[in-house]
């Protein structure tokens, strides 16, 4: 549902731009990324591997109930949506680190609350993130083609 | 009658109908604040739980509702805070009338109290955690929407607040389960870190402080101060409340420690930074980076006591002086803004010619806002300068300096705007609606300074019953 509200958004924006020849927004990154960052990136993204195998078991001892995979699955999704978080700025790749980041949670509380209403929450939180990354996004388009 | 469905799910829905209507900004704005005002009437004047004689008709106004097995409860110690908050709403909502430019504050505000109120009344407690992030969603559309894009200040806003919630929902979660046995906590550190983290998110503390002033500089100052106020106040409210549900947490060093730390912090960064401001929108961002750590001062003090409601008390003082203060610099730079000037300080030159009833307004709200003599906020910061004083004088020298930072740049742009400028006519630009609200407001204030006694114990007495029951 999050995905189809900021997919809705972007298909607009992206109508917006074929109707009016100006700049293209930058929807994620519109620069060319230079070699060392690539490298910075992938050496951050290590870390992470690194963090995900050396703490999935601190995770699991400290929440009963929660398995490997799981446990593997949340601090990559914590990791990534953090990643997204701190290398990209356009409001897109905000909505989609926000996700990313609140999926694991979901993950999470998912194991060890089993409570529907709380997981209904959660969902509602996810598409307040995707509804405020859509409104921004499209005011961004329209103010482009202004 | 039911208590939250008055208080929360009528608001909601007047916000949904008020967002309708919003292309009438007038009819909207008058609807929105007399629908306030009446709230605030109905909460002051209306005791929950006991039968209420009309003449010949009689009712009950319920305290509780549940939805999926989860309570609203609002009780009478919960009033005071749904008064200060529907009145400051209605404040805000009357001054808009005076403005020009179209704004989704009416709709969006009337929701964020709700929200709000919702959050403080909620139980399990924790779940007021997912009402506030909800609120803070509405402030981040709030400042979109006034802006036209998601500016990078307005980005940071969002991700600090996305990232508090599940952290403090964690912590709120684990600590619900060692709620039975306090005396034996084995994940001590992890809800420490949980809870510190979040709260440093949600309250906007070092080092997450920095989108106040970027945010300030960009969005509609009136719209800013508004969210910034309505939220913070209920941000602080609520983790007092929450801190106090576990006596050993409140009580605990780490949680004193970061307060007492932060407030440091924040006071001396909020005090650095307005000296060194360029614009009166980061001015009013620093000014408020200063406030936020006069309030954690506040409440580690408070939490230290041995009777801590009397001390947190002081929260609820500062509400109405801080609240007018910031609704007046608002109206004014609002108005600059409408006539096309910037609130860049090199552009202000003679401003203060051109409006005269503003200029003096926001003259006053510097004064208030660093709690300087004869103004409404100087015995509230007079109280905790003094009880820092006797406790730690370096945090007490701290809140000084913060206060005496943020003057010094309130005075710098005073200069600037009263200074002649001959290239541009002089004669006022200031509407009559204008000028009668600005005075209004600069009369309360005015009066709240000089006869404190007439304000500052009522709204003493609100904190009392408030935390008292919290």
């Amino acid at each position: 549902m999050a995905a189809a509200i900021l997919g809705t958004a972007m298909a607009n924006v992206s109508y917006n731009l074929r109707a009016n020849p100006s700049p293209s927004i930058p929807l994620a990154s519109s620069t060319p990324v230079p070699i060392s960052a690539v490298v910075f990136r992938l050496a951050t993204a290590m870390l992470i591997g690194i963090f995900l195998i050396s703490g999935a078991p601190l995770l699991m001892s400290v929440f009963n109930g929660v398995r490997l995979p799981q446990s593997l699955a949340i601090l990559g999704l914590c990791g990534f949506g953090l990643l997204i978080l701190g290398f990209r700025s356009s409001t897109f790749s905000i909505s989609i680190g926000l996700i990313t980041f609140l999926n694991a949670f979901e993950i999470l509380l998912a194991v060890i609350e089993p409570s529907v209403m709380l997981n209904g929450v959660i969902a509602g939180v996810v598409l307040s993130i995707a509804f405020v990354g859509a409104y921004g996004l499209t005011l961004e388009g329209e103010r482009n083609r202004l | 009658m039911n208590a939250p469905i008055l208080w929360i799910v009528l608001p909601l829905g007047l916000s949904a109908g008020l967002f309708l209507m919003n292309r009438w900004r007038r009819v909207a704005g008058g609807i929105g604040s007399a629908f306030a005002l009446l709230l605030a009437a109905a909460a002051w004047l209306l005791p929950v739980g006991k039968p209420i004689q009309l003449g010949i008709v009689s009712f009950e106004v319920q305290p509780a509702w549940i939805v999926f097995g989860r309570r609203f409860l609002l009780e009478n110690s919960d009033r005071p805070f749904v008064i200060v908050l529907n009145l400051a709403i209605a404040f805000w909502f009357m001054g808009s009338l005076s403005l020009q430019s179209r704004s989704l504050l009416i709709p969006l505000g009337m929701a964020i109290s709700a929200m709000l109120i919702a959050a403080v009344m909620v139980q399990p407690f924790y779940y007021g955690i997912f009402l506030l992030f909800f609120a803070a969603m509405l402030s981040v559309i709030l400042f979109v929407s006034e802006r036209g894009e998601v500016h990078l200040g307005i980005k940071r806003y969002w991700i600090y607040q996305s990232l508090a919630m599940p952290l403090l929902l964690l912590a709120g979660w684990y600590l619900s389960g060692t709620e039975a046995n306090p005396g034996e906590i084995p994940g001590a550190s992890l809800i420490y870190t949980l809870l510190l983290v979040g709260l440093a998110l949600l309250l906007s503390s070092f080092p997450f402080h920095n989108w106040l002033p970027a945010v300030a500089q960009v969005v509609s100052p009136y719209a800013f101060s508004f969210a910034v106020f309505a939220t913070f106040l209920s941000f602080s409210l609520f983790t007092v409340a929450f801190l106090r549900q576990y006596t050993w947490l409140s009580s605990s060093a780490w949680i004193l420690l970061f307060f007492s730390f932060q407030g440091f912090l924040l006071t001396s960064i909020g005090g650095i930074g307005a000296i060194y401001h360029r614009h009166l929108g980061r001015w009013m961002g620093y000014a408020l980076i200063k406030e936020i750590g006069l309030g954690f001062l506040t409440i580690g003090l408070g939490l230290a006591l041995p009777d801590p409601t009397s001390f947190l008390a002081i929260l609820f003082m500062h509400i109405f002086p801080r609240g007018i203060a910031l609704a007046l610099w608002g109206l004014a730079c609002n108005l600059y803004l409408e006539h096309g000037e910037s609130l860049k300080i090199q552009n202000l030159v003679g401003v203060g010619r051109r409006y005269p009833i503003a200029t003096a307004a926001v003259f006053l709200s510097f004064l208030t806002l660093v709690g300087f003599p004869l103004t409404a906020a100087f015995p509230i910061h007079l109280l905790i300068w003094q009880a820092w004083f006797q406790n730690f004088p370096p945090l007490a020298f701290a809140a000084i300096f913060g206060s005496v930072g943020v003057l010094i740049g309130g005075l710098r742009a005073m200069a600037v705007l009263v200074r002649s400028d001959h290239t541009k006519d002089q004669g006022s630009l200031e509407s009559p609606s204008q000028i009668i609200l600005l005075a209004i407001g600069s009369v309360l204030l005015l009066l709240m300074g000089i006869f404190p006694s007439w304000f500052l114990p009522v709204l003493y007495n609100l904190g009392m019953t408030f935390f008292k029951g919290s």
